[in-house]
């Protein structure tokens, strides 16, 4: 099960916050490759990513009965990803058993070279590395994971007024960390 | 040219979200069966009886007598409710330490500890930090910052993204509070505080007694706690203020 039908989503949302594993086990079907990807953004790593998946839909499980009926599920969790994939990241650093990638030359992407070249991508992915953690993964969300403002509204907890002020917020911190390392970024691509 | 140039790179981000070819999704779905499959195979504490009070009455107090004593019983507990427990304990004995206590550090030196943005309070006007703490308590780490102010109470203010556990004594009092995007709790009376390690054990070593009137609150997978001789109604001022 991988495109969302959400009236499937929401019978299988409210068997699951009733404690029903079979219909979280639906949920995970659908949301297993976003809550990786959104792990593997952060993480930059498959194995990590795939045990922050992991972990996310366990503690997702666990907290389906706080789950409440406005709220959109993606966002939700997402949000748990999200913030187990920066955990997983910070235990990482702090045991220093190994380095995280987060400079150009480690970073190793595949990367579909028609779309963008590798070298732009390059800078790119280095410049997001260099933003603070918060304003990175809005530009993650709306960017790579494709959530609306709406649904950024419900992760980040915010009016969706706030949450366009937010994304430019974010936006012009790039543009800056750009300007100073990356200008050739700001070049029109050919 | 700031906004063209924000254009340019919003093209950018969107062809690189495009071009980057993820690793293939391992089969997640599966390993998640086989694991609930074994966590509901094992006994485990209903979800229902703890939360159903926050829900339907605002006030929590979890009944788990054994909890400050049995350390399987208090872990259950612990995993029911995420990164705030809140549980009832035995009076807390006078041997455990009451004293806030860690390492002076800079602001720098915590948030590269800690691997977050330090938040400060901009309420009330005027109010200085006067200390920041860095405690550690094995893989834990809490930053613990003593804010004055010339008329107003002082206060600490800890921020952590670990699990924060409150094992209240009879007399202590937990009010879920409102207005919070996620749980927050206004905590008051003789209780101790403790942090569980990423594995959800109990860090003995954390464990300290408080009388402070606290507030307690999730936000963005931290954790935030208030701790002072401030009112309810000040404590939420100075929350809402962090920037």
């Amino acid at each position: 099960m991988s495109v969302r039908d959400p009236e499937e989503e929401q019978t299988l949302i409210a068997r699951a916050r009733s404690g029903d594993a079979q219909a979280f086990q639906g949920l995970v079907e659908i949301y297993e490759q976003q809550v990786f990807r959104a792990a593997f953004l952060v993480l930059h790593d498959a194995d990590e990513a795939r045990d922050v998946a992991q972990e996310t839909f366990m503690r997702g499980y666990k907290a389906m009965s706080r789950f409440k009926d406005e709220q959109p599920f993606r966002p939700w969790i997402l949000k748990i990803a999200v913030n187990q994939a920066l955990t997983t990241l910070r235990q990482i650093q702090r045991r220093r058993e190994r380095r995280v990638k987060t400079s150009v030359a480690e970073v190793d992407y595949t990367i579909d070279e028609a779309l963008i070249d590798r070298e732009r991508a390059a800078s790119l992915i280095a410049a997001l590395n260099q933003m603070k953690e918060k304003e990175r993964i809005v530009i993650y969300l709306k960017y790579f994971m494709d959530l609306s403002e709406k649904e950024l509204s419900h992760y980040l907890g915010c009016a969706q007024g706030t949450v366009k002020s937010r994304l430019h917020r974010a936006l012009a911190k790039l543009r800056k960390v750009v300007v100073d390392d990356y200008p050739q970024l700001l070049e029109e691509q050919k | 040219m700031i906004e063209r140039d924000i254009a340019r790179l919003e093209r950018s981000l969107e062809l690189l979200a495009r071009a980057i070819v993820y690793p293939t999704t391992p089969p997640i779905a599966e390993q998640i069966t086989s694991r609930l499959h074994d966590e509901t195979a094992s006994p485990r504490v209903a979800p229902a009886w703890a939360l159903a009070g926050v829900a339907m009455t605002g006030l929590i107090v979890l009944i788990a007598a054994l909890v400050s004593t049995v350390s399987p019983l208090r872990d259950a507990v612990a995993d029911v409710l995420d990164r705030v427990n809140i549980f009832e304990a035995d009076e807390p004995s006078s041997s455990i330490t009451r004293d806030i206590e860690g390492f002076p550090v800079s602001l720098n030196a915590a948030e590269d500890a800690l691997g977050f943005e330090i938040l400060r309070p901009a309420y009330p006007k005027g109010a200085t930090i006067d200390e920041l703490l860095l405690q550690e308590f094995g893989e834990v780490r809490v930053a613990v910052l003593f804010v004055e102010h010339p008329v107003f109470e002082s206060f600490a203010l800890f921020q952590t993204n670990a699990t924060v556990g409150k094992g209240l004594s009879s007399t202590a009092q937990a009010e879920a509070v409102e207005g919070f995007h996620e749980d927050a709790f206004w905590l008051r009376g003789l209780r101790i505080v403790q942090y569980q390690g990423s594995d959800g054990e109990v860090l003995e070593e954390s464990i300290r007694a408080t009388e402070a009137n606290t507030l307690v609150w999730e936000q963005d997978g931290r954790v935030f706690r208030l701790e002072g001789n401030l009112s309810l109604e000040d404590a939420v001022l100075i929350a809402r203020s962090l920037r």
